[in-house]
């Protein structure tokens, strides 16, 4: 290693999946009212005191200064995270609020309006919510994907929990640093030959995507949460593992939404051609995270699923399974995370522009995840009872609409994300219904 | 025959050795750390975690799984899915 390189051991280098992460961000930004951004939501039987979270929260978050951070450029022109100087402390950003209605969708309608509201600065990643309503409250944390992954999200509340029972040296095995990868450039140039061969691949077909019309600017995005309870997760589970294959979970959710979604663009009369879904997944073991728990650790599935596979299901779950299969074995993910790295020399403004040349510009026809067993196990927070754990991400636009599931304490959520105007609410019960039924 | 029971048994013992060196190296973990008859959801493999499994077996015994019933009975643990290897070489 030259030795100008020795003085960068102690920064933290954005990986490309990061700095892809900031192009959505900018996307996001110059077509919605907010940037890339996710909320957390615990549900909770009763209400936390709010004096009391606060000063716990700006105890735990004064061990945080990565918090407030912000992106940089090293004079190699690698990207990465700027520590706040000693002034720079972190700082809570705290809402609470009342609403009167117990009914669950009004509760809803109050967390988008926080989700839909940018941060007030560069320095800004993290606000957190205290929503009252008759019965209980919940306790949201909205965050910058620049900041967490979903499942880094859940660890930092779980780390939250645990400060909370006064235990010695929480977080001190966090990686805060990160190498400047400026190395290994025939891989990833292999690995960028090889992504780019698949996107080539994947664009023979027109894709199917609905029309993003004209400006977005100042739109948010809204939302749907199905919940499903232990019983009716159970069953989903069991009907998974006998029409997909044992663990096979993540293909059938899968099929049961892409099934939901094609009705919605065949409604809509959209144009012929194939849907192209990216499925995101988490690079990290499951052990990894207590170290790996800030910045992102994801990488992509690309799918590329035949309108005329939609309604046999096993051919569906055949088509997904099959697919799955040959990007693991061809390290589809990995290569795809290898070849972001060379992203990190463009300017984001650049980048943006780039992003949209493959695929037509269309990028997706809408986007999937699964981010499985949460994270966040607790019951319990500050003497109340954690009843549900969900996400609310903005999807990137386009496409704009994305369903993502995760489960809590052996229950399913599955969160319908769209851009504000893109669907009538109408279509959007026919969504949910759907999605039901075929689950 | 007590003799190719015997052999029989080792192969099977083999397969299940070998899956568990590459699941352990799978999920990161410490082959001591799985018990042969123990679920695999139990060990919290997920979807993809058995993808990637599925895609060691081939590379190892060559056998393609996927599209395949994936039964829970021949699928569920590291011994059932070493006797599900043996009994398709």
């Amino acid at each position: 290693m030259a030795p100008g390189y020795l003085s960068v051991n102690n920064k933290y280098f954005l990986s490309g999946f990061d700095w892809v992460m900031g192009v959505l961000d900018l996307i996001m930004k110059r077509t919605t009212c907010a940037g890339n951004a996710s909320q957390i939501v615990l549900m909770l039987d009763a209400p936390i005191d709010e004096r009391s979270f606060r000063t716990s929260m700006e105890g735990f978050l004064a061990g945080f200064p990565v918090v407030a951070g912000r992106v940089s450029r090293h004079w190699t022109l690698a990207p990465y995270w700027q520590m706040p100087g000693p002034k720079g402390k972190p700082s809570l950003s705290l809402t609470s609020t009342r609403i009167d209605s117990a009914v669950e969708r009004d509760l809803l309608a109050e967390l988008t309006k926080f989700i839909n509201t940018p941060f007030r600065s560069g320095r800004d990643h993290l606000v957190f919510h205290l929503v009252s309503s008759p019965g209980r409250q919940c306790l949201a944390m909205t965050f910058d994907h620049l900041l967490f992954d979903a499942r880094g999200a859940e660890a930092f509340i779980s780390l939250f929990q645990q400060y909370l029972a006064g235990r010695q040296g929480i977080g001190k095995n966090i990686t805060l640093t990160r190498s400047i990868d400026l190395t290994q450039w025939k891989r990833k140039f292999l690995a960028g030959q090889a992504v780019n061969r698949k996107m080539i691949a994947l664009s023979q077909e027109p894709i199917r995507a609905l029309p993003i019309i004209g400006s977005c600017t100042g739109k948010g995005f809204k939302y749907r949460v199905l919940n499903f309870d232990r019983e009716a997760s159970a069953r989903i589970t069991d009907r998974a593992f006998d029409e997909a294959g044992y663990l096979m979970i993540m293909p059938y959710l899968f099929s049961g939404v892409i099934k939901a979604v094609h009705a919605l663009f065949e409604a809509r009369g959209a144009a012929p051609g194939a849907y192209v879904i990216p499925v995101s997944l988490d690079m990290r073991q499951a052990k990894d995270i207590r170290q790996e728990l800030f910045f992102n650790h994801n990488s992509m599935f690309f799918f590329q699923i035949r309108p005329a596979d939609v309604d046999d299901r096993k051919r569906l779950i055949n088509a997904i399974k099959e697919q799955m299969y040959e990007q693991v074995q061809s390290r589809l993910p990995q290569k795809l995370w290898d070849a972001s790295s060379l992203t990190r020399i463009a300017p984001l403004t650049l980048l943006n522009r780039i992003f949209r040349l493959p695929l037509d510009g269309k990028i997706a026809s809408f986007c999937f995840s699964h981010v499985s067993k949460c994270t966040y196990d607790s019951h319990e927070l500050m003497g109340s009872r954690i009843t549900n754990v969900f996400h609310m991400p903005r999807t990137p636009v386009p496409p704009g609409i994305g369903v993502f599931f995760n489960s809590f304490d052996s229950r399913l959520n599955a969160t319908i994300s769209w851009l504000d105007g893109l669907f009538a609410d109408v279509e959007m019960e026919d969504l949910e219904r759907t999605l039901r039924d075929g689950l | 025959m007590a003799v190719k029971d015997a052999e029989t048994r080792t192969t099977v013992q083999e397969i299940e050795e070998t899956l568990t060196g590459g699941i352990a190296d799978i999920t990161d973990a410490e082959p001591s750390s799985f018990l042969p008859d123990q679920p695999f959801h139990e060990l919290g493999i997920d979807s993809l975690g058995f993808v990637e499994i599925l895609v060691f077996i081939e590379k190892t015994f060559k056998l393609q799984l996927i599209q395949s019933d994936l039964t829970r009975k021949d699928f569920e643990s590291i011994r059932s899915l070493a006797s599900f290897i043996h009994k398709n070489l």
